[in-house]
């Protein structure tokens, strides 16, 4: 049983670790939203067709300059 | 016909603008929009000034300079309606290589964008927004809108660290729990008790600190609210149990002391967000525009951002623009829709030099003006400061309940005391415990979770029937009020001009007449204009209009002119009615007999709400004769005419002690805001909606009888709450005064009281 004495601090240093990180996502605007974070998954970040469209507009303007 | 493939199929477009918004997302490889989306996406508008909006001065006051020399900008966007919107906006936005974050937020609707000036403009995204045919508008209070942002977040951390802090106490509780049962070495216990200490610590001097703050404020107001026995209970336990840990005496409440704090800070930030949702909706309503011709000398006009103009400047308005401005007029005269001001239709003639209130409409063609208050002098600004202030009024929840609260908590804290009392002389050991497990086992939480949570769903479910609930305490009048009084032009009746009846006087074709009168009146602003919408106009050369004075037009080299009737040429049938005449130089053709004509849903309303045995009456700024003619056909008993505001604020408070105002004018303002209950239109100018309970969204007058019948649900649905707790702690009050319970009895008996508050006003959500 004295195996506590070491692991329950060290699951307080885990609490701090999680207060931090949560302190951090709250200031980063992530908790902001409550609505729309649960469609967000749907939606591609690197969408391919989208990358390509916008890789061949700065083709484009290049070639324009 | 246009078309475009829309997601595979081949899909009809109502215009080229349409058109082009489906090309450009397409090309820029964005077409699972359409995929994704929930709901229409807006039209595209014609709109050319955005350069102006690249000028420093409009740049410095609207958008956020940032430390690495990048701007930043929140814009509201009404349109926002989905996840997808969100996603095509940032979408696009972010393609650009100088925009650095786009991200829109669905709830309130607004784009915050931030670039970097050297290489994008403000010109280029508002272009891009427009193109894809959202409408993008600057945020009309800010810093309020901010503030609210502010508070949320504040709340949502302390609810973290609540939330952190109370699992890590309860685990700990749980070993002590069944340490006692099989015998804890001392040692162990105490070790875990200190445990516990330093977790709660946050979780007390951190999270559950708006409790203490609030029962300061209270005692220093010497009013009993619900943080009183709260934050006495809270810190009574936690010292008390800083004290066992120390002296390794008695018993510690850590887990209840965090849980209490989670549970009361979940129910307080299901209402905050019940609360905000309803200030941050943006309540569609037509536009303010952006920008006003202003003069550079020369007779030139240039677009001008309107918060860059200042008072003295001259202006010109164009035929149907609204001023954002407070106006005097340079023109000879204009005609003036202050429909959004007065609620009433029928446009004012003003005269030179007389002023013209922001919000008010230019009926009349292009006018010259200038600009008399700018900004928070403007009366709009005024409005908003009134808004403000309603909105920082404390919130009247404590009203409602106020007498049953007092009492419950003037009740525990005199047994709490009783219990030490009596408990002192024969176990004083014991004593302060017994009375600690009172103020636990009572649980206000459970108290203090009914009304919120109720309200919560309600304003939801509201929300979808198309009602937009804003002050929760309405509910009750909503429920229980049997006088119920309704304004007339714009609530009763449909607020603008219809065709009673035509009478022939010449000998020309009624349709082709009519067809010519349409052609006339749809090139003014002119409210008759709306009443011949419907019939296909004859185009006419040469229309000219005078303010207040009628309009005329060319048709085949014969001039077509209409004006007011004579009263020979009225048709007697609508005594009460604007009758308007169709003339040539040869005679008069036809008479229009036009008024207001009652909303369609009136009737059937009229008659539900009488069905309740609930009193009627008719409260109008209008002529005693109209108001008649609508109180005999709706078959209403009590009807006023010529009110002012003050004469219905009068009758109002006369009548009866619970009454329901419904009623879309400015005028209508101070009974709206006396009014137990009150009622407006989602096109009702702002005072009026902010002097509200509620606002029907849908625009449709039945919505009354939805709100009612909601309304005796959540009522219903609180008072059994209510009921719950009251039986509930007079079960467990004389066993926890005996000193029978527990801590983790009292522990349980809190979290499962909360549970069926919590479960019962969920239950709104599912009745149909």
């Amino acid at each position: 049983m004295n195996a506590i004495y070491a692991l329950i601090p060290l699951s307080m240093i885990l609490l701090a670790i999680a207060l931090w990180a949560f302190n951090w996502a709250v200031k980063s605007k992530q908790f902001d939203d409550l609505e729309r974070s649960g469609s967000d998954i749907l939606f591609d970040d690197d969408d391919e067709l989208h990358q390509r469209a916008i890789e061949e507009e700065r083709q484009r303007r290049r070639e324009h300059d | 016909m246009i078309t475009r493939t829309i997601d595979q199929t081949e899909q009809p477009l109502c215009c080229h603008g349409c058109a082009g918004a489906v090309d450009w997302i397409q090309s820029q490889g964005l077409g699972s929009f359409y995929h994704y989306r929930e709901t229409k996406a807006p039209k595209p508008e014609q709109q050319t000034h955005w350069s102006l909006f690249d000028h420093p001065e409009f740049l410095e006051q609207h958008t956020i300079a940032l430390d690495d020399g990048n701007l930043e900008i929140e814009l509201s966007i009404p349109q926002i309606r989905c996840a997808a919107c969100t996603w095509l906006l940032e979408r696009v936005l972010q393609s650009n290589d100088g925009v650095i974050m786009s991200h829109a937020h669905l709830g309130r609707q607004t784009l915050t964008v931030r670039w970097d000036p050297q290489m994008a403009s403000l010109a280029s995204i508002l272009g891009q927004i427009d193109r894809l045919g959202y409408t993008a508008t600057l945020l009309t209070d800010e810093s309020a809108f901010q503030a609210r942002k502010k508070e949320r977040r504040q709340l949502i951390k302390r609810i973290g660290v609540a939330a952190l802090g109370a699992m890590q106490v309860m685990m700990v509780a749980t070993a002590l729990y069944v340490g006692e049962a099989s015998f804890i070495d001392a040692d162990q216990r105490h070790f875990l008790r200190w445990i516990s200490l330093v977790m709660s610590i946050p979780v007390m001097l951190y999270a559950a600190q708006p409790f203490f703050v609030g029962a300061w404020r209270n005692l220093r107001h010497r009013n009993l609210g619900m943080d009183v026995p709260v934050a006495l209970a809270l810190s009574l336990a936690w010292i008390a149990s800083i004290i066992a840990t120390i002296s390794e005496l008695g018993e510690v409440y850590f887990d209840s002391v965090a849980m209490f704090t989670l549970f009361l800070l979940t129910g307080r930030f299901l209402e905050l967000k019940a609360r905000h949702q309803v200030l941050d909706t943006p309540v569609e309503s037509r536009p303010m525009p952006m920008t006003l011709a202003k003069s550079c000398g020369d007779g030139q006009f240039e677009q001008t951002p309107v918060s860059m103009l200042r008072p003295g400047d001259l202006i010109q308005l164009a035929a149907g623009q609204q001023t954002p401005v407070d106006l005097t007029l340079i023109s000879d005269r204009a005609s003036v829709d202050t429909q959004a001001l007065t609620g009433e239709f029928e446009p004012i003639v003003v005269e030179r030099h007389a002023e013209i209130l922001a919000g008010s409409i230019n009926g009349s063609g292009v006018i010259e003006a200038k600009v008399l208050r700018v900004g928070k002098n403007a009366f709009l600004g005024r409005l908003e400061h009134l808004a403000r202030q309603a909105e920082t009024v404390e919130l009247p929840e404590a009203r409602w309940m106020d007498p049953l609260i007092r009492w419950f908590i003037a009740s525990v804290l005199t047994l709490s005391i009783i219990t030490f009392v009596f408990w002192w002389p024969t176990n004083p050991e014991q004593a302060f415990e017994y009375a600690l497990s009172v103020l636990v086992v009572t649980c206000p939480c459970a108290l203090s979770l009914a009304i919120p949570t109720a309200w919560t769903v309600t304003i939801r479910r509201l929300r979808r029937l198309g009602i937009l609930l804003l002050n929760p305490t309405h509910l009750l009048a909503f429920a229980r009020s049997n006088d119920w009084f309704f304004d007339k032009t714009g609530t009763l009746t449909e607020g603008r001009f219809q065709r009673l009846g035509v009478k022939q006087l010449g000998t020309t074709d009624m349709d082709q007449a009519l067809s010519i009168l349409s052609g006339l009146e749809q090139g003014t602003v002119h409210p008759i204009a709306k009443a011949f919408e419907d019939i296909v106009p004859t185009p006419l050369q040469q229309i000219t209009h005078l303010a207040g004075q009628g309009v005329s037009g060319v048709l085949n080299g014969i001039q077509y002119r209409v004006r007011q009737s004579t009263l020979e040429e009225m048709n007697p049938e609508f005594e009460y009615a604007l009758h308007i005449t169709l003339e040539t130089d040869e005679g008069a053709l036809i008479s229009v007999a036009l008024d207001d004509a009652l909303r369609p849903d009136a009737k059937h309303t009229i008659e539900a709400l009488q069905a309740m045995n609930i009193r009627l009456t008719i409260l109008s700024g209008d002529r005693e004769d109209r108001v008649q003619a609508i109180a005999q056909s709706l078959q209403i008993d009590h009807a006023l005419a010529q009110c002012r505001p003050e004469d219905k604020l009068h009758h109002l408070r006369h009548i009866s002690a619970s009454t329901v105002m419904v009623g879309d004018g400015l005028n209508d303002s101070p009974v709206l805001a006396a009014a137990n209950g009150s009622i407006t239109f989602a096109q009702a100018a702002d005072l009026t909606r902010l002097s509200a309970g509620a606002i029907l969204l849908s625009l449709e007058l039945k919505s009354v009888l939805k709100l009612r019948e909601t309304a005796q649900k959540t009522t219903q649905v609180i008072r059994q709450s209510l009921f719950w707790v009251l039986v509930y702690n007079a079960i467990a009050v004389p066993f926890a005064m005996s000193g029978w319970v527990p801590p983790w009895l009292a522990a349980i008996g809190m979290s499962a009281s909360s549970l069926f508050v919590i479960t019962n006003a969920l239950r709104l959500n599912r009745i149909s």
